[in-house]
């Protein structure tokens, strides 16, 4: 018995993800709420490779928000509107596409925050972000009660 | 002389160390769960996304257990059956027990004593935060410290601000919590990152239970079986163990195997329950168990909160540190211990800031930003010191758990604490969430889940009392020693898993004849890593 199931079989079954699309999907983000962050296409890979590994249901949910976003693509003719209504059509809490909207772009919300999209709220530091350093740094990697910060800017 | 440990958790991977550097080899690790993977990139990304680690496969289920008497335990999610134990969840917290803690029968009639003083026990302590890579505030002398932490403690995070006025206002005393977060490469793994998610770091910058079985894989005379639930233990004579069987539950088959040495490092569940369950014609209600106490005096730290609500953020308070830093143990001495002692700490993980949630509910930045500095969630949280009471067991249930296990019966007739002290120390934490500025939110006890389970086969002076003595030896048995937290004789407010591992280097040094310093990664000449000053 192992804790996780780590066969390839489902992820070798079949056209792999559109990580193409994805990444497009993903970029909006940084467009619509005007952040960046950190991540880099290859790392969008890991993930979603890493993601059916483990849960072989989300090569569906992947193939589901592409799907989506090519219709809307043909039917707008226009990329930025096409992902306007992707998103806007799935916003919690009555989404068009649940899976689509919590396992897909609620998702990649989530790691667009902690890759860095949290800075742009005047944040120094938030979980799952890997650049902040070490604790015993001078000044430390986050916001003190003293007022010390290691970078400073925000929103 | 041969070994069999069973357990691969903190305790049963630092004796396999201990034996093995000692030429005491060969040993054989016998875990009855599977292996788990430990900073794992996907793994990590998925937990990052909101998914559950790894370990919480390997948590009991519903019906894994039966639970009755005083606020009948829910014990899902407070272990793990898997190699490497309980550690690789566990949050890295390192507070010593208080002098007081170890003389509990003579401050409070009730329980036993230990079979040594805190003093006995210091220099083990320094060795033990050495183990775990442990960061804490060395000019701190409550508990008495005669060595620096290897790593010293940082700067309080903003989001513990209002906390520490109000304890400041109100002359409590405070600390940094002493955790397990390495300040520099330990065990092989990498230096802290501030990453903030603790409970599955992907560079395993704190201490959890797979690393030193990582280090030890592929040692020469090092063996870890995992999937092998042990099925009881065979004695060749009343004082002899010679074997033991397990089951390989990927197969089914049954095997024996025989050692010189056993070691249950099974945890406070487990080895009652594989003694009670080993009958024979020596030991006709199991190993141990001629007085009937194996299993008796089961208890675990029974956990409070307090919430409140800023009615405004104006600072934008978030967890940034992402792991704790203020605790309080102001009533977590001499005075308390009758009523029982009591040890809180900040909610690290407060306030979160709603960003993602919100951008998934369709606001926009501006809306998001305000929300951020709109009301906030505070928190305090704190344990009591448990109440050993003899009617309070642990015991085999009917059936098998999916881990090849018989399933967990647990009764708690008598309240392992008491109830009115409980509420002045939940109104005390309430009173603190209002003068840090929020208006009171909810407040109480959570469920027990059996975190720091311990004292089933307690340390005492003679069978008459309890399981083992100070030698960790069974009573009766000459080559069966129990290393848990299940030899606890009492439970201190704070948390015990550094005490654990004080008491078993303790142990090896002057029982066993293991000095310490064959451990590796323990350095009984080390000074401090004081780390940078602080402007």
């Amino acid at each position: 018995m192992s804790a996780t199931d780590t066969t390839d079989d489902a992820a070798s079954a079949g056209p792999g993800p559109d990580l193409e699309t994805l990444w497009i999907i993903y970029t909006y983000i940084r467009q619509r709420w005007q952040a960046e962050d950190g991540m880099s296409e290859a790392q969008l890979k890991l993930i979603v490779d890493g993601k059916i590994r483990l849960y072989p249901d989300y090569a569906g949910y992947y193939a589901a928000a592409v799907t989506e976003y090519r219709r809307l693509l043909a039917q707008t003719g226009d990329r930025n509107r096409a992902l306007d209504i992707l998103y806007t059509e799935n916003q919690l809490p009555n989404p068009k596409l649940p899976d689509v909207a919590t396992r897909v772009l609620g998702e990649f919300m989530t790691y667009h925050v902690a890759f860095g999209g949290f800075r742009t709220y005047g944040f120094e530091n938030f979980p799952g972000w890997m650049g902040g350093g070490s604790y015993q740094q001078v000044p430390p990697p986050y916001r003190t009660v003293n007022g010390e910060t290691a970078k400073g800017g925000g929103r | 002389m041969s070994a069999i440990i069973i357990g691969s958790g903190v305790a049963g991977s630092l004796i396999a160390t201990a034996l093995l550097e000692a030429g005491q080899g060969p040993v054989t690790v016998l875990e009855a769960g599977p292996p788990i993977p430990m900073s794992d990139p996907a793994h990590w990304f998925d937990v990052v996304s909101g998914g559950a680690a790894p370990y919480q496969a390997c948590y009991d289920t519903a019906q894994d257990f039966q639970a009755s008497g005083f606020q009948p335990w829910s014990i899902i999610g407070g272990r793990i059956l898997g190699r490497g134990g309980t550690t690789l969840h566990f949050g890295g917290w390192l507070p010593r027990f208080k002098p007081e803690d170890f003389l509990y029968h003579t401050n409070t009639g009730k329980g036993l004593d230990w079979p040594f003083d805190y003093d006995a026990l210091e220099p083990y302590y320094c060795l033990a935060e050495s183990y775990f890579g442990t960061l804490g505030n060395s000019a701190d002398q409550d508990p008495p410290r005669s060595k620096p932490y290897p790593y010293e403690a940082p700067p309080y995070p903003s989001n513990v601000g209002p906390f520490l006025d109000a304890l400041n206002g109100e002359g409590m005393s405070h600390t940094f919590m002493p955790l397990s977060r390495y300040g520099a490469p330990h065990f092989g793994q990498a230096a802290c990152r501030t990453t903030g998610t603790c409970k599955y770091c992907p560079i395993g910058a704190r201490f959890t239970g797979n690393q030193p079985l990582d280090a030890l894989d592929g040692r020469p005379g090092f063996e870890l079986i995992s999937n092998a639930p042990v099925n009881g233990i065979v004695m060749s004579a009343k004082n002899t163990v010679a074997a033991v069987i397990y089951t390989d539950t990927t197969t089914g088959r049954r095997h024996r195997l025989e050692a010189d040495r056993f070691f249950l490092c099974a945890g406070a569940f487990e080895t009652p329950k594989l003694l009670q369950r080993s009958t024979s014609s020596f030991w006709t209600k199991g190993i141990g168990n001629d007085t009937e106490l194996v299993g008796r005096y089961l208890m675990a730290s029974p956990y409070f909160f307090a919430n409140g609500t800023l009615p405004a953020n104006p600072d934008k308070l978030q967890q940034e540190l992402g792991f704790p830093s203020l605790c309080s143990r102001h009533f977590d001495t001499p005075e308390y211990q009758p009523e029982g002692k009591f040890f809180f700490n900040a909610d690290y993980a407060l306030p979160n800031a709603p960003i993602a949630s919100g951008m998934a509910n369709g606001k926009t930045p501006d809306e998001i930003a305000a929300g951020i500095v709109g009301q906030a969630t505070l928190s305090l949280q704190g344990t009591m010191a448990a109440i050993p009471q003899h009617d309070n067991w642990v015991s085999n249930g009917p059936g098998t758990t999916r881990f090849g296990l018989p399933t967990t019966r647990i009764s708690t007739p008598d309240p392992i604490y008491d109830v009115d002290t409980s509420k002045k120390y939940i109104e005390t934490m309430s009173d603190l969430v209002v003068k840090a500025g929020c208006t009171v939110g909810p407040k109480g006890g959570y469920p027990q889940r059996g975190d720091h389970a311990m004292s089933t086969t307690r340390m005492a002076a003679d069978e008459s009392q309890g399981v083992v003595g100070s030698d960790l030896r069974v009573f009766g048995v000459d080559n069966l020693h129990i290393a848990g937290l299940s030899v606890f004789p009492s439970m201190g407010a704070a948390n015990p898993t550094l005490t654990l591992v004080a008491l078993i280097l303790k142990w090896l040094d002057q029982e066993m004849g293991i000095p310490p310093s064959v451990c590796q990664h323990v350095d009984s000449t080390s000074t401090a890593e004081s780390g940078p000053a602080r402007g």
